[in-house]
């Protein structure tokens, strides 16, 4: 019985996943995207880097940092706030509910299919694109890909429960898009963009307790320069957030059906 | 036992209000407004198994809160609910298993894919085995004739089509009760026949319960043996669909079942 219950949602992940390379021409538009976003700021990162380091980035690792962030984007990029911020909104949340599933772990479960997809095929872009234009990530070994993986699972579960959280913030309020932009940027400066090392103290500080930073930086700096000591710094912080957050979604989903108001047809 | 079962089941929820132009919005920010609005009023209505219900009411009448209710999907805020003796609020998930759906104007087909491949989704959604699911999309397939374009993405399908496979996703887990919310909509007469058909079918065969929304004065007509009719959240009207004409008043006059329909429709709004 157990078993059959956690089988739908492998179902339901294989299912998504069918769906996801359905169409091939929009995977080589994201492919081509990435590429060029790679592209560009290893020419940027390339004019700042004279020669030497930068906070303690070799212009190798800032290459490689850069490719592991944008593939962590790209891979997560499932389009969740937006399909269930539409469901709570249009009230067809209502129709999903009518199944024998949990709304929360059927996203999950389909979003899963993507992101794996999404992974393999855009870790082995990064990786060939880190190859071509800089070479091997120095330090970097199998011991790496253990604790490499589960970073970058610890970061897939903090990203969809937040954004499962704010889409279902529209339970409660009316246009939540703000938010979304907000955590987008926060994300977006506090790590993707930039490595933490790089914001002036007092900003790196907060950055490193507050939970943004543990989507994209931890797991890439975790890539790059991998040690024991990092590990059990970033690890435990990275397992706290993603509790957080599924706590803090699980929360809002209970809250939101029980005041669900999905009315006419 | 009947399969549904209601005592003045009620529905009420807080609308925002807000004034025309930029000076009521601003107002409305600062302090929202709120109406209480009624959507279903003390609804007592009992269904025994094997029966197929119309139920019918004007646009805003209550009805899609009332199968909210009636799916667990709504929480009532009065009165008292029963479904294939359980409380849907409660045990949502427990009834859905032995519920299917059909929401007109929503699919529960993924569009991309072939409609084969939601079936195996839906198949591991309630639970069958791998040798059930191949037994009951064969014979599913069988009878609505789907075997041309099962395998053809859903979104390449035509409405006709679509519909035949989405009254068969619900019938996969072979639930003992159907709810089927304006499932002819937009069908040619042709395919609307086809669909009631197999309606009938299903309902003769297995004893599968149906409680039918529609607009469709047909549907009524060739479906169903008895009538419910809601109107502002409240019944109006509960008797065999043979009797409807002389509860509108309309007997004797050759009034259509449009007609019909329409005048209790209208008595329901002078009231």
């Amino acid at each position: 019985m157990v078993i059959r219950r956690l089988r739908k949602y492998a179902v339901i992940a294989r299912v998504s996943l069918t769906n996801a390379i359905t169409y091939r021409s929009s995977l080589f538009m994201r492919f081509a995207f990435y590429a060029m976003f790679v592209y560009i700021f290893m020419g940027l990162w390339g004019a700042i880097y004279r020669e030497g380091s930068v906070n303690g980035y070799t212009y190798a690792q800032m290459v490689w940092y850069l490719a592991m962030t944008e593939g962590i984007a790209f891979a997560l990029g499932t389009g969740i706030f937006g399909e269930m911020n539409d469901a709570v909104k249009t009230g067809s949340i209502a129709y999903q509910l009518c199944r024998p599933t949990r709304y929360v772990f059927y996203q999950l479960a389909s979003a899963l299919g993507q992101v794996l997809l999404n992974t393999l095929l855009f870790g082995a872009l990064a990786a060939a694109l880190g190859l071509l234009f800089v070479g091997p990530l120095p330090g970097f070994g199998p011991r790496v890909i253990p604790p490499l993986i589960l970073s970058i699972a610890l970061s897939f579960i903090q990203n969809y429960f937040t954004l499962t959280l704010l889409a279902l913030s529209s339970f409660v309020i009316e246009d939540n898009t703000a938010l979304f932009l907000i955590y987008q940027k926060l994300c977006f400066m506090l790590g993707m963009f930039l490595p933490v090392e790089f914001l002036p103290e007092a900003i790196q500080r907060v950055a490193r307790n507050l939970p943004f930073s543990y989507v994209y930086w931890a797991p890439a700096k975790i890539f790059v320069s991998y040690t024991p000591e990092l590990f059990r710094q970033v690890i435990p912080r990275q397992a706290m957030w993603a509790a957080s957050a599924v706590a803090l979604a699980m929360l809002a989903y209970n809250a939101g059906v029980k005041r669900l108001q999905a009315n006419g047809g | 036992m009947p399969v549904i079962e209601t005592r003045g089941l009620t529905k009420t929820y807080r609308a925002k209000v807000k004034g025309e132009g930029l000076g009521a919005s601003v107002r409305a920010l600062v302090r929202p407004q709120w109406k209480r609005v009624e959507a279903v009023r003390g609804v007592s209505l009992s269904v025994e198994p094997g029966e197929i219900v119309a139920f019918i009411g004007p646009n805003g009448a209550g009805k899609s809160t009332f199968i909210k209710m009636l799916c667990g999907i709504l929480n009532p805020s009065g009165g008292e609910l029963s479904v294939l003796g359980m409380d849907p609020t409660r045990d949502r998930r427990k009834l859905s298993m032995r519920v299917g759906a059909v929401f007109g104007q929503k699919s529960q087909l993924w569009l991309h894919l072939p409609a084969l491949d939601s079936f195996t989704l839906l198949a591991a959604i309630y639970e069958l085995s791998d040798a059930q699911r191949k037994r009951k999309v064969g014979e599913l397939s069988e009878i609505f004739g789907l075997g041309e374009f099962i395998q053809t993405p859903v979104r390449k399908l035509s409405l006709g089509q679509r519909v035949r496979c989405e009254v068969a996703a619900s019938l996969l887990h072979d639930p003992e009760l159907l709810f089927l919310d304006e499932p002819t909509i937009g069908l040619d007469v042709v395919v609307k026949q086809a669909i009631r058909g197999l309606i009938i079918q299903r309902n003769r065969e297995r004893g599968t319960t149906v409680f039918l929304t529609s607009h469709d004065p047909s549907d009524i007509e060739n479906l169903c043996r008895r009538a419910v009719v809601i109107d502002h959240g409240g019944l109006v009207m509960d008797c065999p669909v043979e009797r409807l004409q002389a509860a509108a008043g309309v007997s004797g006059s050759g009034a259509s079942m449009e007609d019909t329909i329409a005048a209790i429709f209208r008595k329901g709004a002078a009231t």
